[in-house]
């Protein structure tokens, strides 16, 4: 029986050599997608022109300007004489960001509650994030030194956790180690969905169905292939994420890729379900496509779980890729182990069990 | 049955849904014959194979091949049978080669026997020198020789080949045929269903299904003089208008064009063929050359279903 598994998920890796476009899809799609989007997320955000209103005129608002346009991120264009000047700036795009320093800040500090206004278009709200979040950055390191934080009263910042994990406020992490995901996701999903249902393109599967091959060996020996080739994935572009991007490997790596196996077996799960119910490869590519949209909308990838209604915050507990996500930054930014991140490992135990034994279920029914 | 089937079916029944494809199919295949299984499309030959290779559970009624029964035991079928689908299809993007180790993996053809196999179905598929060379760039009529090559990788017993030569070109077909014939003569049992009459003749049996049932049995000189019709062949001079004439004739079951020539198939030649005469001079058409012929086996097929 296993020397027939091995038949199979052996031919099948053959195959898949010899197969340009798939090989295309799998190794060099991902890396060109990886570099573009991380490109586009780090350097569109960078040298963004802020102007400034300093009624202060001391020493500390002269440091703070200076460490606004020290950051990558920023760049101080203009000095403005009043708060309402801020606006045309705003409205013509020639600043993202208006910041005000109100007079006597530095003679405040001394009681305790100074205030910097930070003045954003917010219908830009990815730039205007990523400038609220530099200047945050920047005030904080001065505040720093001064043994305490200016930036108390500003709302949806949670300054002190930002700065502990990702101290230069590089929000490209977020994205990259999403991305990160996302490519191993996809790739697990796509060859466990086109094995079986190229098969019964071509033609082949009936012919394997009257071979000894049982049903069981056959979906286990198409499962393997895409296990295999989505790990190689995850070195791939790990490798490329932690030395391309510099993104940190704070926890342990044999804890990482033993969770990013589950999380492929689980998809692979997923994906051979598609092909129980694909007739063609392109049914299957578009089941996949149409699952990636859902999988990503409950990811938390672009809108945190949290904020989703309750209902969807059940149903996304259901999803992979949304525990893996936590799993990956958890690892890799907080240097997280299996104390903290065991709801996740355990979610993904169950849902691989589960969409493994659906998948078997499925497809045995299918291929009687 | 008797003791000499090596396959027989029981009542076989199979529907799909509510449309019942085969209907009480009561069908014998003796050890070492050429069987074969001739119908028009969507007679059934395909669902009977499937039922035959154990792939497809009848509906009712029961198949038995080599002495297992196809749903008890389907696994122990699999290793006497060979089973070439309709749409057999070799994995293109690997070689001759490849393709067969594959198979002989999947049917546990190991060892010593391993090699020499290769090389007796190479040699029999006369692909000796072109084992490197990658499925899809074959000819159509190549990959169905390797395709049967796959097939006989692992000495079934019994042979289910479904249209092994639909959409091959003639000259292929033959030395496919060719090649079944050397298998007849070493003893398997072949149940091969085919669109052509020529290949129904080469056959020591035939089986004609008809809208799921077998509506006749029997050795293609049988099956030839059930058909009490004759096919009378004659050269007009206004071919068209001669055509159209006596396709509207009764006791006329089919008019032919065969170049010049028409071959018309009719019950009784000696009553009808006078008053046909009578009704081509009154319309002016000249005739010659005329001569009766028996039928072939496409007429008796025709015949046959027409007098269902």
């Amino acid at each position: 029986m296993f020397f027939r598994i091995g038949n199979l998920a052996q031919k099948e890796l053959l195959q898949l050599t010899r197969d340009v476009m798939i090989l295309v899809l799998i190794l060099v799609g991902p890396v060109l997608q990886l570099a573009l989007i991380a490109r586009a997320t780090t350097q569109g955000f960078h040298h963004q022109p802020i102007v400034v209103v300093d009624q202060d005129h001391s020493e500390l608002s002269r440091r703070i300007v200076q460490a606004f346009d020290n950051t990558a991120e920023l760049n101080v264009v203009a000095f403005l004489a009043s708060p309402d000047q801020i606006d045309p700036w705003l409205d013509q795009n020639r600043a993202v960001m208006g910041v005000t320093i109100p007079p006597g800040l530095e003679a405040d500090l001394a009681h305790g509650t100074p205030q910097i206004q930070l003045l954003v278009d917010g219908s830009k709200s990815a730039s205007a994030n990523y400038a609220i979040a530099a200047a945050t950055g920047a005030i904080n390191s001065i505040a720093a030194s001064y043994g305490q934080t200016l930036v108390g009263d500003l709302p949806l910042l949670k300054v002190r956790t930002q700065v502990r994990f990702n101290p230069t406020l590089n929000v490209s992490f977020f994205v990259i180690s999403a991305q990160l995901g996302f490519i191993i996701y996809q790739v697990a999903l796509i060859v466990a969905a086109l094995g079986i249902t190229r098969e019964r393109e071509l033609g082949t599967l009936e012919q394997l169905l009257v071979t000894p091959l049982r049903r069981v060996e056959l979906i286990i020996g198409k499962a393997i292939p895409a296990v295999i080739v989505a790990s190689m994935n995850f070195f791939i572009v790990f490798l490329i994420v932690n030395l391309g991007f510099e993104l940190p490997m704070r926890g342990s790596f044999s804890l990482l890729f033993g969770l990013s196996v589950l999380f492929i077996i689980a998809e692979v799960g997923w994906g051979l379900m598609i092909s129980a119910f694909s007739h063609t490869q392109q049914q299957a590519v578009l089941f996949v496509f149409v699952l990636a949209m859902t999988d990503v909308a409950f990811s938390g990838y672009t809108v945190p779980v949290e904020r989703l209604p309750q209902v969807m915050q059940w149903i996304a507990q259901l999803f992979p890729f949304q525990h893996y996500l936590q799993i990956l930054r958890g690892v890799m930014l907080r240097g997280a182990d299996l104390s903290t991140l065991w709801p996740q490992a355990l979610a993904l135990v169950i849902l691989a069990v589960a969409s493994m034994s659906v998948a078997l279920f499925a497809l045995r029914r299918r291929l009687d | 049955m008797n003791g000499h089937d090596i396959i027989y079916t029981d009542h076989l029944s199979r529907s799909f849904k509510k449309i019942a494809a085969l209907r009480d199919v009561d069908l014998g295949v003796q050890r070492g014959e050429i069987f074969g299984l001739v119908g028009p499309d969507g007679a059934g030959k395909t669902t009977m194979l499937r039922l035959l290779a154990a792939v497809m559970v009848p509906t009712s009624g029961c198949v038995i091949v080599a002495g297992y029964n196809s749903v008890k035991d389907a696994e122990k079928i699999r290793t006497h049978v060979g089973y070439m689908p309709q749409k057999f299809s070799l994995y293109g993007d690997l070689s001759v080669h490849e393709n067969l180790e594959f198979y002989a993996d999947i049917f546990g053809v190991h060892g010593d026997e391993r090699q020499r196999r290769f090389e007796q179905v190479l040699s029999f598929a006369h692909m000796s020198n072109i084992t490197d060379r990658r499925a899809k760039q074959l000819s159509g009529g190549m990959q169905k020789k390797l395709g049967l090559a796959c097939t006989l990788i692992h000495r079934p017993d019994v042979l289910l080949l479904d249209e092994p030569t639909t959409g091959v070109d003639p000259v292929s077909r033959r030395e496919f045929w060719d090649l079944l014939t050397e298998l007849h003569i070493q003893g398997t049992t072949i149940v091969v269903s085919t669109p052509y009459m020529d290949e129904a003749e080469r056959c020591n049996r035939i089986g004609l299904l008809f809208k799921g049932e077998l509506i006749e049995c029997g050795t293609p000189n049988e099956i030839k003089s059930m058909v009490k019709g004759q096919v009378v062949e004659f050269h007009p001079d206004q071919l068209e208008a001669a055509r159209s004439l006596l396709s509207t004739q009764p006791g006329v079951l089919e008019v032919q064009v065969y170049g010049t020539l028409l071959h018309i198939f009719v019950e009784e030649a000696d009553q009808l063929w006078p008053r046909l005469q009578a009704t081509l001079h009154e319309a002016d058409i000249k005739i010659d050359a005329v001569r009766v012929i028996h039928p072939r086996m496409e007429e008796a097929f025709i015949s046959l279903i027409h007098a269902r």
